[in-house]
């Protein structure tokens, strides 16, 4: 019957090889069997506490071996984890403690001092330092805990930034990790041979479904902080990663030839896949990716929290539409949904709709959002929608004749000028062509005058003329995709997952320049 | 050069709302992560009109507010 929660992944692999090193992080490796001691006397040690079945336990700890071990002793334990990224600002990390009302936080001593203050303002009865967690895992070393979960219990909650600006909570249970790690690991392919670059945060959907593949498959995850481009690079021949999980923003500061020195003639024989997601690549990017690694499989993905992942492009279709989302992955169906709630006809624009594997929970304390987004099948016969529940992901997306699905924009993105609706996407990537253009938001300002602006907010690699880059678009784009107005800017505020903040960045803009 | 720390820390304030300690390990802060050392970067290089080169971005010339602005004034001279 097993697996049916995380930990069956850890302890059918451990069984299998128990020797084999599970994560390597710098000149630190642990095994499949030292992960399973470990977390389960960590699960033992928590359990102590009493704080009882079902209850979220905070960690705030870097990516590391501490953050696996905890992660899954917490699971063991019969808790929820709720990871906290570092990098959150004070008050984000105060909502997410009092949301979820966390009483148990695994903590490393350093942000003591930073989050001291928040901490008193929420139900935090308990902290458990880094330091301790060793002693936790000699004490009780061999000790075994019971389980009582089913695998539709919640193994976590995940806080994604929202366009209100406070993280939402969006609840996953084991199964839902486990179809994760089944699905993905399927169509990329991964064996127990795979050594896979652990260069996104674990709070991050994507992130986290490396470390659970691993489990599933006894493969490596090699754990990397990524600050320097070339570094990665480096570590991609170093450690011989066969896996690449990456996201738009580390390709285009790895291709910026300003942050990074790019060997034409370096050989990376190892690596057998990329995986692209959060986030659209541009065109350019992609055609970069296959020039830098010739021999490495591209795959393109689509996702959202809410649903895990949606959709990939195989590899094999890359050059032939480098600009597709791809198909379903398997065991989930993805339609493309009108105003109407009837399946569109090709090329006809509509909102993007999962069905199938990978639909979350919901979102933690937010029943009005969680009805909103997690909706009955449309795809079912009208009596019995409320069989099923999909998640409409807020997208607009169309299909071509062949089936492929191309992004459009977010649904409440979409710029309506001159009687046109246009995806911020479309421009974005028009001026991204521009070899000065180092990142670009665009959106529409309604109101002041009778027609709606287009406005575009632009990062530059060098100075930048607008005067140029405006005659630019003209010569590759009709007058209505151009923006009516530009604005340079230093940097954009981005998400603790490295995205753009797009909805700060806008918000921040109207009041600057009083648009 | 306390100038230029000046400056970095204000930043780190006003784009994370945390402080930095002056000779405080920015990779281990856990305040900046991957894609904020890039908006680091771009930021320095705007506002003190610096060229970087790929061979500057060494994990030694960023460890923390101190070291970069001894690095800045290096690049200026």
């Amino acid at each position: 019957m097993k697996p049916f929660l995380v930990q069956h992944l850890l302890e059918a692999t451990c069984d299998k090889y128990p020797a084999k090193v599970a994560v390597k992080h710098g000149q630190d490796a642990i095994t499949f069997e030292q992960l399973n001691t470990r977390s389960g006397a960590l699960a033992y040690g928590l359990q102590k506490t009493g704080i009882g079945k079902g209850q979220r336990v905070g960690i705030l700890l870097d990516k590391s071996m501490a953050q696996i071990i905890s992660l899954l002793g917490a699971l063991r334990a019969g808790y929820i984890f709720v990871l906290l990224n570092s990098n959150l600002r004070e008050g984000q990390i105060q909502h997410i403690l009092n949301d979820c009302g966390i009483k148990l936080l695994i903590a490393s001593e350093k942000y003591s001092r930073r989050f001291q203050n928040i901490i008193k303002k929420t139900d935090v009865e308990r902290i458990v330092w880094e330091s301790a967690l060793d002693e936790i895992a000699a004490v009780y070393a061999g000790k075994n805990v019971q389980y009582s979960n089913t695998g539709d219990d919640i193994a976590g909650i995940i806080y994604t930034s929202g366009s209100t600006g406070l993280p939402k909570g969006i609840v996953i249970s084991h199964r839902n990790l486990i179809e994760g790690a089944q699905i993905v690991s399927h169509y990329l392919g991964i064996t127990a041979a795979e050594r896979i670059l652990g260069l996104l945060p674990l709070n991050f959907d994507y992130g986290l479904n490396q470390l659970i593949s691993t489990l599933y498959k006894g493969c490596r995850l090699v754990l990397f902080k990524f600050f320097m481009p070339s570094a990665m690079l480096n570590i991609l021949v170093d450690e011989k990663i066969t896996g690449l999980p990456a996201i738009p923003t580390i390709w285009s500061a790895v291709l910026n030839p300003q942050l990074c020195k790019i060997d034409p003639d370096r050989q990376y024989p190892n690596l057998r896949y990329i995986s692209n997601t959060g986030g659209k690549l541009p065109v350019p990017i992609v055609k970069k990716i296959k020039r830098l690694f010739p021999a490495t499989k591209l795959f393109l993905m689509y996702g959202l929290t809410e649903s895990f992942r949606s959709t990939y492009l195989d590899p094999d279709e890359v050059d032939r539409r480098p600009d597709s989302i791809g198909k379903a992955i398997p065991n989930v169906r993805v339609e493309v949904i009108n105003e109407n709630g009837k399946i569109c006809e090709a090329g006809e624009v509509g909102e993007l709709v999962h069905s199938g594997a990978c639909v979350t929970k919901g979102y933690w304390n937010n029943p009005a959002l969680t009805a909103r987004v997690f909706r009955p099948n449309p795809m079912l016969p009208e009596d019995n929608q409320f069989l099923d529940r999909v998640v409409f992901s807020g997208d607009f997306v169309k299909k071509d004749r062949e089936g492929f699905l191309y992004y459009i924009g977010r649904k409440d993105s979409m710029i309506k000028k001159d009687g046109y609706r246009i995806s911020p996407t479309e421009v974005e990537e028009l001026l991204m062509g521009h070899p000065d253009v180092f990142e670009v938001v665009v959106y529409g300002v309604e109101g002041k005058r009778a027609n709606n602006e287009m406005v575009a907010l632009v990062t530059a690699k060098r100075k930048l003329d607008i005067q140029e880059l405006r005659k630019f678009c003209r010569h590759k784009a009709p007058e209505y995709l151009i923006p009516d107005r530009f604005f340079v800017m230093d940097q954009f505020v981005r998400t603790e997952t490295g995205k753009i903040d797009r909805s700060r960045v806008i918000k921040e803009a109207l009041a600057e320049y009083d648009l | 050069m306390q100038k230029v720390i000046q400056i970095l820390a204000e930043y780190i304030k006003e784009q994370y709302d945390a402080q930095l300690d002056t000779q405080e390990n920015i990779f281990d802060s856990g305040i900046i992560d991957s894609l904020g050392f890039v908006n680091l970067v771009g930021f320095i290089s705007q506002s003190f009109e610096i060229e970087f080169e790929p061979e500057d971005l060494i994990e030694d010339n960023f460890q923390s507010l101190e070291r970069i602005a001894q690095f800045i004034l290096q690049k200026k001279e």
